[in-house]
């Protein structure tokens, strides 16, 4: 069997301009993403009616439908109801949303994660509000919040790869352009799955050593080598 | 814009013949999955170096790739390789089965490093044989352990299902797209199969919290 | 020495009788090597198909239908098998072909230089005209030249995608622009749906299927121009398979000679189609 190397290297323009769309999508998706979360957990944790309906509807209904059923549905079926966007348009808003409903799952679990303990002994101590968010609530929600928000996030940038059915130019779009042309389905999708696992690999790498930096409050062992084990389930494919 | 819904009447049969199948590649999917969870972790445990390796970075692989592209892959890619051809179904029972074991993987691995290590080790004091150990000690406790998180990895595996559309297999997703090739008609055809997804994942959803709280009474 | 004597008779007269029976079966053995002839062996006939290209071949009610499909049935019951059609992405249906998954294409393709050159084509079944489809409102887009900065959409992989990239190229070498965007879906029909939610601003499909789009979204489409040249559209073979290309040769030409095409295509496409029996295939064909 050979491999066709050449193709790849003809090819290769298109591949890099489809991992930046990919990159550039999931920045923005993410973040935005994130603040939904955050806005829709603080939404879940009050605990008026109407807030926490909204919350949960949103929540359970994204989260109980599949991702691809949700873009098909806002690339082909909003416009019917008078909202028409551009694939990518699309594309980063299907991302935004369906990264929200999970992310305030995420968030909602960090924020009931630490004991009530800890904000009655700042507010004891005389520290204002938004001190006690950010000196005290804040670090300590970081042990729980990045590992579950790495896994997320790669989820997340993975699922980019479902919006090239309605044809955002992303990578496995542009693979797919190059395979109709050349027919050469295992140089393309080959050389697409490392450029995913790769990308995926810094990504957790770059979150490994965050959490490594930022829960040096955590650690039993100072010089222990043992990688910090948080048995979180990953929350989409 | 005119809606039609009960011009989709007609075609809702598809539809169930589709949640059939979504099911049809679910099941096997998943449980073939756990199979392939297995045979990983004890990769994971194994003495000889390069098995070690190899189940890691498989694992890795799979969690760091997108399903969709592993999907193509099994169904283009490797008959390319390997000379053999494989009808959707089945690759997509494959693809499936093969993602899902990297991540049942973390899930049996996790569920064995929460067993206290004085199990373990209380069982060698008392003289069971490794089989005994496992059978009688180690397994009912991991029972409980796993299965709210494996009914959770079903979920997922039924979420992924869509994603098997674009090989043609036909379950919910590539129903709706034929009714929406015929009858130029995407909005009743999605929202239609956005409803089956639904209640289909939100019972599962339901039967794993319940599954939850029945398996925290069960344990030690 | 009698006994040795039969021994060497009975040796030589089963020798020869072997070499009987295998000369004998040596042309039996040469048939079975054809494509064809291994088809009615086994009675089974695999056919791949894309079932998105109305009123050719397309979806109804979870079946594969269409006039090629009538075509098909007629051939399958003259050979006497089992129909065994597959519903494929057209992305993978050639290729397909050539990697031995099935042993036909019967789905619409067009003739073009570069397919004749690596498959056996069989004579036409039909013809194709691409056109430009726009919406009914659209005032933007009078004529194909109209199409410049404009996002057009067509089929990944069909022969509609190198006519529309050669056609926004000469619209660029003319001084204008190119196309805005080019956008290939997988299907035929969801760049019509794509049109129709304004994600798109003008498709390139065939007269027929543009036709279909009309009739079934009535005020919705308007046909704007053609676009490039007729095209003929035939069945695929394998280029070492031309004796099951040739039998389906055979098979169209007594439909067309018996009128039953003719009658076919008033039904399906309310006109009848040039049917050439010879002189479709460019140089350098299969």
């Amino acid at each position: 069997m050979s491999f066709d190397f050449q193709l790849i290297y003809e090819s290769w323009p298109l591949f890099v301009k489809g991992i930046a769309v990919t990159i550039f999508i999931s920045l923005i998706s993410i973040s935005v993403s994130f603040f939904i979360g955050v806005a829709v957990a603080l939404m879940r944790l009050t605990e008026k009616r109407i807030p926490v309906l909204i919350a949960v509807s949103y929540i359970e209904l994204i989260r109980n439908t599949p991702f691809l059923i949700q873009v098909y549905i806002a690339f082909f079926v909003l416009p019917a109801v008078g909202i028409r966007m551009e694939a990518m348009t699309a594309g980063i808003v299907c991302l935004a949303v369906y990264g929200g409903a999970y992310f305030a799952e995420n968030i909602r679990g960090a924020i009931l994660a630490i004991p009530r303990g800890q904000e009655e002994a700042a507010k004891a101590l005389g520290l204002s509000y938004w001190k006690i968010q950010r000196k005290v609530i804040f670090p300590q929600m970081l042990g729980y919040l990045i590992p579950t928000t790495t896994n997320l996030t790669l989820s997340l940038i993975k699922d980019t790869a479902i919006l090239s059915v309605i044809t955002v130019p992303e990578l496995t779009y542009m693979a797919q352009v190059m395979i109709g042309e050349a027919f050469a389905p295992v140089e393309g999708f080959t050389v697409i799955a490392l450029m995913y696992w790769g990308l995926n690999s810094i990504v957790a790498a770059a979150a490994r050593k965050w959490e490594y930096h930022s829960c040096r409050h955590l650690r039993v062992n100072a010089d222990s080598s043992e990688k910090v084990v948080v048995a979180v389930l990953p929350e989409t494919r | 814009m005119d809606f039609d819904f009960a011009g989709i009447t007609p075609h809702l049969p598809a539809f169930v013949q589709g949640a059939f199948v979504t099911l049809g590649v679910s099941i096997p999917g998943a449980l073939l999955g756990i199979v392939v969870g297995l045979v990983l972790v004890a990769g994971q445990r194994a003495p000889i170096a390069p098995v070690r390796w190899a189940s890691s970075t498989y694992v890795s692989f799979i969690r760091g790739t997108p399903l969709l592209v592993q999907i193509f892959f099994v169904y283009y890619a490797l008959p390319g390789l390997f000379g053999f051809n494989i009808p959707a179904y089945f690759a997509g029972v494959l693809a499936l089965c093969l993602n899902s074991g990297a991540f049942v993987t973390e899930i049996l691995r996790a569920g064995l490093s929460s067993l206290p290590l004085g199990q373990w080790d209380a069982a060698k004091s008392v003289g069971l044989s490794r089989y005994k150990t496992w059978r009688f000690v180690i397994l009912p406790q991991l029972f409980y352990r796993i299965l709210p998180p494996l009914t959770n990895e079903f979920t997922m595996v039924v979420k992924a299902t869509p994603l098997l559309s674009v090989i043609t297999v036909v379950e919910i997703t590539r129903t709706a797209q034929h009714v929406m090739n015929e009858t130029f008609r995407p909005v009743e055809a999605f929202v239609v199969a956005a409803i089956f997804y639904f209640v289909m994942l939100f019972s599962l959803s339901r039967a794993t919290r319940k599954l939850e709280t029945w398996a925290e009474a069960y344990r030690a | 020495m009698f006994s040795s004597i039969r021994n060497i008779s009975i040796l030589r007269a089963t020798t020869v009788a072997a070499v009987c029976a295998f000369a004998i079966s040596i042309p039996g053995v040469a048939s079975a090597d054809g494509l064809l002839a291994k088809i009615k062996k086994d009675g089974k006939f695999n056919v791949a198909t894309e079932a998105a290209y109305e009123p050719y071949e397309f979806m109804k009610d979870g079946k594969i239908v269409g006039y090629s499909k009538q075509i098909l049935n007629h051939v399958v019951a003259d050979l006497g098998v089992n129909l065994n059609q597959l519903d494929l992405p057209f992305q993978g249906i050639l290729p397909g072909l050539l990697a031995n998954k099935y042993d036909f294409v019967a789905t619409s393709v067009s003739i073009n230089a570069k397919r004749a050159k690596k498959y056996a084509y069989t004579r036409p079944v039909g013809t194709n005209q691409n056109v430009v489809l726009v919406r009914v409102k659209e005032d933007r887009i009078k004529s194909s030249d109209d199409l410049a900065g404009m996002v057009v959409a067509t089929q990944l992989a069909s022969s509609m995608e190198p006519v529309a990239k050669e056609h926004s190229a000469k619209l660029k070498a003319d001084g204008k622009k190119g196309y805005g965007d080019l956008k290939l879906f997988q299907a035929i029909p969801e760049t019509i749906v794509a049109l129709a939610s304004s994600q798109v601003d003008a498709v390139i499909v065939g007269s027929v299927q543009a036709a279909v789009a009309l009739k079934k979204r009535p005020g919705t489409f308007k046909i704007v121009s053609k676009l490039g040249n007729p095209r003929y559209l035939a069945w695929v073979a394998r280029p070492a398979d031309k004796d099951l290309r040739d039998y389906m040769n055979v098979q169209i030409g007594k439909l067309v000679a018996s009128g039953k095409i003719a009658e076919w295509q008033k039904e399906w496409f309310g006109f009848e189609m040039d049917m050439p029996s010879e002189g479709y295939l460019p140089e350098g064909a299969q």
